[in-house]
């Protein structure tokens, strides 16, 4: 197991939880997708498995080491991409990878090699030595994750690694995540992006309000929920029963089976009228409402 | 080691976008040493150079050193080093021997003046200064850098201190000029006790006194490791 996180804790100086009760296990080879919404607790979370902060309740194994007792070791074994992190604008793409592999103890024909591989996974070998505040915010992310993939670390932990992307900067990680996970690293990946944790993620962790509310893989998440289809319906006039989402002049009706949507769909008088299939967006809204509503 | 020289290689990549920075203390360098030769002959370049010394190492800990790690911790820089296997003495190291660069560069310009003066004992008086001040300064710096909360306005903070303690203090004059009573309350700052130890080893002072610029120095020395020592964390915060 890669990562085993056991009931982790995090109450700030100021009295304020940034996380409350977060459990679950990072198997090898795999991603594991923090998900969540804005102050859900995800960076906390991953400030305790980093030893960036000291848990309040819980603890932690990375590699078996444990976060609170045995942190040089866990530090040996992890590579961390910040959120919000900006390289040193004097840094050069070269530089950073290059510093960077001195550091986590490469050799000099090493840094040559694997610098030239990731940073032409992260389609920065042509940009290598301009200075990064000539390059585009974008390019400046991708500095920082070929740091982190480029370290040979067994434990890579990437905060919303995608925020700010464009739509081609954001495959380009993408890709280039998933062959790290193929050669068995353990990659934790924080976002709200419900679709990216959907494309990447082989596991997935919920969080809400600090707390992991639910945990598995994108098909047994979505399962979680007794619906299959949902019905989106523009400027309604007339449903044949309460929404269950109101987004204003858009309605959200959930519903067992397709034959159902097409059956309640047919009574309905509005604008327009759509029938999806579910996705974790929606199990998200279903546990988090639940939760929240104290039905879990 | 690989980690001191990674730590020194990444710190150290201004210089390739801002060289004119040492140009920059070249004219420095150059415009004092006409100034003191000006007013003070010979005499006033022999102090010169016991100047730049204490200067130079000064503003490297409490300006260059705190500025750096200040826009580490903003950028998120140092949560990737903290998340790694470096240490606290890894990483200050590394800056430290990156920001040698300042002083190897001071060092350079002033040699034709050592050479013209036959100054070497001067030098020499000076690097016996540089060392405790060196230690003073960086844990000054990381003191106040990890206290403040925006670390990026840390110039706006080590700056005024950096000229205070340079020009105001009998650092480019000598301490022997002020009267005796106020002279201990005056070399209780660290660049002056620093510059009164150059002076009197490099034999350019008119007052013989060693013991107590070196107490002084070895009272911030304390009081630099117990400050920086409190606010310093390395992560598991």
């Amino acid at each position: 197991m890669g990562v085993e996180a056991e009931h982790l804790a995090k109450m700030y100086p100021n009295g304020i939880w940034g996380a409350r009760d977060v459990d679950f296990k990072a198997e090898k080879s795999k991603i594991t997708v923090l998900l969540g919404p804005n102050g859900a607790g995800k960076t906390t979370t991953v400030g305790m498995l980093t030893t960036l902060l000291k848990p309040t309740k819980g603890d932690a194994r990375i590699m078996g080491y444990s976060t609170r007792r045995e942190v040089w070791k866990v530090r040996e074994n992890i590579a961390l991409c910040p959120q919000d992190i900006h390289v040193d604008s004097n840094w050069t793409p070269w530089n950073a990878i290059k510093g960077y592999l001195m550091i986590r103890g490469r050799s000099t024909e090493e840094i040559k090699e694997m610098g030239e591989r990731y940073l032409k996974h992260l389609d920065l070998w042509e940009v290598r030595d301009r200075p990064s505040i000539q390059l585009s915010g974008g390019q400046r992310k991708r500095i920082a994750v070929a740091m982190v993939l480029a370290s040979g670390a067994p434990v890579i932990f990437l905060d919303e690694p995608t925020s700010g992307l464009d739509v081609e900067g954001r495959y380009v990680v993408w890709k280039s995540l998933r062959e790290e996970a193929s050669k068995g690293k353990t990659i934790i990946l924080t976002t709200h992006d419900m679709k990216e944790a959907e494309i990447l993620g082989d596991y997935i962790v919920m969080i809400s309000k600090g707390i992991s509310v639910a945990t598995g893989t994108p098909e047994e998440l979505r399962a979680k929920i007794p619906y299959t289809h949902k019905i989106v319906v523009k400027g309604a006039k007339k449903l044949p029963r309460n929404e269950d989402i109101d987004l204003g002049d858009r309605k959200i009706l959930y519903v067992e089976s397709k034959e159902e949507a097409i059956e309640l769909a047919e009574g309905m008088e509005a604008m327009s009228i759509s029938i999806e299939e579910t996705s974790l967006e929606d199990t998200y809204l279903y546990i988090v409402g639940g939760v929240a509503n104290g039905k879990d | 080691m690989g980690k001191i020289s990674g730590v020194a290689y990444l710190t150290s990549r201004w210089i390739r976008r801002q060289p004119m920075w040492l140009v920059q203390d070249l004219f420095v360098v150059a415009g004092f040493a006409i100034l003191m030769f000006v007013w003070g002959g010979i005499m006033g370049l022999r102090n010169v150079l016991i100047a730049w010394f204490i200067s130079g190492s000064w503003g490297m800990g409490v300006n260059l050193v705190a500025q750096s790690i200040g826009w580490d911790k903003q950028g998120k820089v140092m949560d990737m080093f903290i998340a790694s296997p470096v240490k606290p003495f890894h990483y200050l190291f590394g800056y430290f021997l990156s920001s040698l660069i300042f002083l190897g560069a001071d060092f350079l310009y002033m040699l034709p003046l050592v050479f013209f003066l036959d100054a070497w004992r001067i030098v020499l008086a000076s690097l016996v200064a540089v060392v405790p001040i060196l230690i003073i300064s960086n844990l000054v710096g990381l003191a106040i850098v990890m206290r403040i909360k925006k670390p990026t306005n840390i110039s706006a903070l080590t700056n005024p201190i950096q000229m205070m303690l340079i020009i105001l203090p009998p650092v480019f004059y000598p301490a022997s000029v002020i009267p005796e009573g106020a002279r201990y309350f005056v070399l209780l700052i660290p660049t002056a006790a620093g510059a009164e130890i150059a002076r009197q080893i490099g034999g350019l002072s008119t007052w013989n006194n060693l013991w107590y610029p070196f107490l002084v120095l070895a009272a911030w020395v304390i009081m630099g490791v117990v400050s920086s020592a409190k606010v310093v964390r390395w992560g598991m915060e």
